[in-house]
């Protein structure tokens, strides 16, 4: 299908935070109940509009087991955006952001929009992290921050759609090379055929006008 | 109407009897399973999603699933004890392993074995119980030991079920004995189920275990057959699937394996052609890259091994799938590398030799040499595991004398051709490798050539007058009679004199209290001189400064990158001994210097500057300039030190450039309106635009434009090279 730019994300964090379970509940509007371990990646892809524009989110999700980080190191490279997960029952996930964030900001490239996500909101009874402390934490480290919930689906559309949003905002202001792809950003077709002889340039293309940088 | 009641009739049923306990039902599914086969037709064309078959399978895997999350909830009350249905399955009672490896096996009704595959990965991922219970992990050898043959239609589940097993090994490296083959001890015998009816899938089979018993008989001598891991073998398979998903699946299960800090399992790899395999992919995904490609576009390609979805459409440019094929392998190789146990990454370096560099480098003397050199250029420049850059520095350099390692005389054999594009291909592959070499590559290449200073003339045969005179010669090519004549001789003058001024305002800035050493004036003058004003572009030396900067910059990175060095630690001050030649007056006269095959070529081209078209001169400034980078005393004092007086006969880039100045200083006034088009020709070459002026250039003048920046360049090498070993001292 046509689209304007192609994004790709990460979901990172703990095992067991809900990970998998975001990507469903955004690519399929399905919960799952049982934890089946993540080993490798689960790829996901999903269009949404941002600014009259189509764009296409093609998410990794990664394994948040110690044992597999091997494999999910080779994911960061090339990613646009991440969504760093923790649980907000239990705090454990929360207290080895730090360690996640230092491996992001290692293996990725500087630009990419890191959003914060605490899921399971609707354990409302058995939260250990409370809502400030993780706006505090977002604060410090420069994040977008949200609670979800993969289960009743509470924010789910919008943490993928404001990481989309950042990243957009970014494209707008030229921080990402949009012409490299290892960036994680990709022109869609209708604006690279537009663009004579394949130079890519960052012109509107055949996307409605006003679009440039 | 009629269901409505039945279902009524059931509910009222519910209230009365007691809920099945989690047990019965694991049970009761369990004999749903075994009356389907127990009236199973062998001539059903019936497919198994048709069938109330995986229901029944599915509700067992739950109902295992659940009873661990309940335990795992009040883990704090009764911790470590089985559930009822493990305890079912760990007695065999409910041989649900068995079942679905026969299942796997038999793939009775169609469609079983996809079936028996998904929900045996799904075991292992959604349940934690140890698979240190024969029962489980029997049946799961069971598979392995009958993988499918190659591009089988249940590949993929294949590889999903490797996957979720090393990820078990991976978390429980005990598990790993269990999966080897011989087996290190027998397996109980499947007990069949006296109701079974002999004409079922399911007991049909005959249990391999006895085969695999008789096999190994337990105890194994060290005569038996080697230890294999029966992981590895339908992995490898699958790295050479036609279906990137099942390649993929492949490689991360190979990584995870890998990963493993357990010495016994790198071991068990190591001998398992795993690292061999991984080599000849790259060397397959070499050679399916087509031989008319640009070697231009092998540079913006986001390969990492993962940077693709499997199921992407690849992109229709023609040569950039294989080419992002070839650099996804050499990603994973690296990864891999990087990754894994330091015994495995010892032999995956040997078999990226072996496997890849050797028959890579064949292509280095063939047709498509162009392509190969571009390809292992950039092969290098990617690379990041410190094995593989060692290796890949190794077999360059090879064993034996350098003179006679075919690999390096063909690359300079190919730098000296008459193809200009293959050249610049080669230049810019020796510049990856002198930015990326190992200490033993550069200590062949280069520094064990001029570490014995053979190239400094011997006391005895040196005339000083004459040198200097020489000297004198060099730095003002325009020769005295015609400078005589000429209107520019004045000019030739004050520009001298500029010069010098500006070098001594340089060097006084440098807060020292020692005096900056004569012969360093000397030096950056002689560069500085090295062409006569009338042919220079830039007389003013406006960027003097810039080159100065990038120098620093350059000579700190090599300074970090080169601390850990042997040669570092030599300290001897090759300043020190040259400031006083004489003090070597006793030293054994030695042999004739030899520069070696990969400096001599780098002089040659050097003085063949003229004949050579601008991009190659370039290239050939910019290996140079980062040799003379390097903090080595020895290596500087060859590059850079002209007021060095040097044996006769002996190669020096000095005396090369020298003769491409004369050259030039004699031939460019005869052009006709050479200033003018020397103005605009630098112009052309220095703007950021390349599409600014396109006028056709002569060569002439873009090779005098070149050495003239060089020159600047050597200039402020041998600047902050001084400048750094005085603070050295
Ligand atoms: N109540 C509730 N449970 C959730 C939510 N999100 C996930 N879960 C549960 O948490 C468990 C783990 O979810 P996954 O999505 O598989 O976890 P993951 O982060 O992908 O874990 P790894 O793959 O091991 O890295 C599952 O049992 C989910 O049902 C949520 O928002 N609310
Ligand atoms: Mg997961």
């Amino acid at each position: 299908m046509a689209y304007a730019y192609l994004f790709k994300y990460i979901i990172i964090g703990d095992t067991g935070v809900g990970k998998s379970c975001l990507l469903l509940q955004f690519t399929d509007k399905r919960f799952q109940p049982v934890h089946d371990l993540t080993i490798g990646v689960e790829f996901g892809a999903r269009m949404i509009t941002i600014d009259g524009k189509q764009i296409k989110l093609q998410i990794w999700d990664t394994a948040g087991q110690e044992a597999f980080r091997s494999i999910t190191r080779s994911y960061y490279r090339g990613a646009a955006g991440a969504l760093l997960v923790y649980d907000i029952t239990r705090r454990e996930t929360f207290n080895h952001l730090t360690t996640w964030l230092e491996d992001a900001r290692q293996h990725s490239n500087s630009n990419m929009v890191i959003m914060l996500i605490g899921n399971k909101s609707d354990l409302e009874s058995r939260r250990e992290v409370k809502k400030e402390e993780g706006e505090a934490f977002a604060r410090e480290h420069g994040l977008v921050f949200m609670e979800t919930s993969a289960k009743t689906a509470a924010n789910v559309e919008e943490a993928f759609i404001n990481t989309a949003k950042e990243i957009y905002e970014k494209i707008q202001e030229g921080v990402f090379d949009i012409n490299n792809e290892a960036n994680g950003i990709k022109i869609g077709p209708q604006h690279s055929t537009a663009g004579a002889g394949g130079a890519g340039g960052a012109g509107a293309g055949g996307a409605p006008p006003g679009g440039c940088c | 109407m009629l269901s409505r009641f039945s279902d009524v009739l059931q509910s009222a049923a519910d209230v009365l009897a007691p809920p099945p306990s989690r047990l019965e039902e694991f049970q009761y599914h369990w004999k749903m399973v075994l009356n389907f086969y127990h009236n199973y037709d062998e001539s059903s064309k019936q497919r198994v999603e048709d069938t109330r078959l995986p229901h029944h399978l599915q509700h067992m895997l739950q109902l295992l699933v659940d009873e661990e999350a309940e335990a795992a909830a009040g883990a704090d009350a009764g911790a470590g004890a089985l559930g009822a249905c493990r305890e079912a399955v760990a007695r065999r009672a409910v041989p649900l392993p068995d079942a679905l490896a026969a299942l796997a096996h038999a793939d009775r009704p169609a469609g079983a074995r996809a079936l028996a595959l998904a929900l045996l990965a799904a075991l292992l991922r959604r349940t934690r119980a140890s698979l240190h219970c024969a029962p489980v992990h029997g049946p799961l050898r069971r598979v392995l030991l009958r993988a499918a043959p190659p591009a089988s239609p249940t590949e993929r589940e294949e590889a999903e079920l490797l996957l979720a097993l090393c990820g078990r090994v991976r978390r429980e490296p005990s598990l790993a004995a269990l999966f080897t083959a011989p087996l290190p001890e027998e397996e109980p015998a499947l007990r069949l189920p006296p109701a079974a009816p002999r004409r079922s899938p399911l007991w049909d089979v005959p249990p391999p275990a006895a085969r695999v018993a008789l096999a190994g008989d337990g105890r194994r001598t060290p005569h038996d057959e080697p230890e294999r891991l029966l992981l590895a073998e339908p992995l490898l398979r699958h790295l050479h699937s036609a279906d990137s998903r099942v390649v993929l699946r492949a490689c991360e299960a190979l990584l995870v394996l890998a990963s493993l800090p357990a010495p016994e399992v790198a071991h068990l790899l190591a001998s398992s052609p795993a690292c061999e395999c991984v080599a000849e992919r790259l060397l397959a995904a070499f050679r399916a890259v087509p031989a008319d490609l640009d070697p231009a576009d092998a540079e913006a390609l986001p390969a990492g091994w993962a940077s693709a979805p499997p199921d992407e459409p690849a992109p229709r440019a023609p040569g950039r799938r294989q080419l992002g094929a070839f650099f996804g392998w050499l990603d994973y190789c690296d990864t891999l590398c990087k990754e894994c146990h330091p015994a495995l990454a010892a032999h995956l370096a040997r078999a990226f030799r072996s496997h890849f560099l050797d028959a890579a480098g064949e292509a280095l003397s063939a047709r498509g040499a162009l392509l190969a050199t571009a390809l292992l250029a950039r092969c290098l420049r990617r690379l990041d595991a410190p094995e593989l850059v060692d290796e890949f520095s190794d077999w360059l350099v090879g064993d034996g004398p350098l003179e006679e390692w075919p690999l390096l005389l063909t690359l300079v054999d190919n730098c000296l051709g008459a193809d200009h594009d293959l050249t610049l291909e080669t230049l810019r592959f020796f510049e990856v490798i002198v930015e990326k070499g190992n200490e033993r590559s550069m200590e062949r290449l280069v520094l064990a050539r001029v570490s014995s200073r053979g190239y400094v003339a011997p006391p005895a045969e040196r005339d000083d007058s004459a040198e200097r005179d020489e000297r004198e010669r060099l730095n003002d090519v325009s020769f005295a009679r015609e400078r005589e004549r000429s209107r520019d001789a004045l000019q030739q003058l004050q520009h001298e004199r500029r010069v010098r001024e500006r070098v001594g305002e340089l060097l006084a800035h440098e807060r020292d209290e020692r005096a900056p050493s004569p012969d360093l004036h000397d030096d950056i003058n002689s560069f500085l001189l090295l062409l006569p004003r009338a042919v220079l572009s830039d007389p003013l030396g406006a960027d003097y400064a810039q080159y100065v900067a990038d120098a620093q910059r350059q000579l700190q990175h090599w300074l970090d990158c080169t601390a850990a060095h042997a040669w570092r630690r030599d300290t001897r001050d090759a300043d020190a001994d040259s400031c006083d030649s004489r003090a070597e007056a006793d030293r054994p006269a030695p042999a004739p210097f030899d520069e070696g095959p990969f400096l001599r070529a780098l002089l040659e081209l050097a003085a063949r500057m003229p004949e050579r078209p601008y991009r190659v001169n370039l290239q050939l400034t910019a290996v140079l300039a980062r040799l003379a980078l390097l903090p080595h005393a020895a290596l500087r004092e060859y590059l850079l030190r002209p007021a060095l007086p040097a044996a006769p006969a002996t190669r020096t880039l000095f005396r090369a450039l020298s003769g491409v100045a004369a050259r030039l200083a004699v031939a460019v006034p005869r052009l006709a309106q050479h200033r003018r088009r020397l103005h605009r020709t630098r112009l052309q070459l220095l703007s950021e635009d390349p599409a600014a002026d396109d006028a056709p250039r002569h060569p002439l003048l873009e090779t005098l434009i070149v050495l003239e920046e060089f020159c600047k360049e050597l200039a402020a090498i041998a600047f902050v090279q001084h400048q750094h070993e005085r603070q050295q001292r």
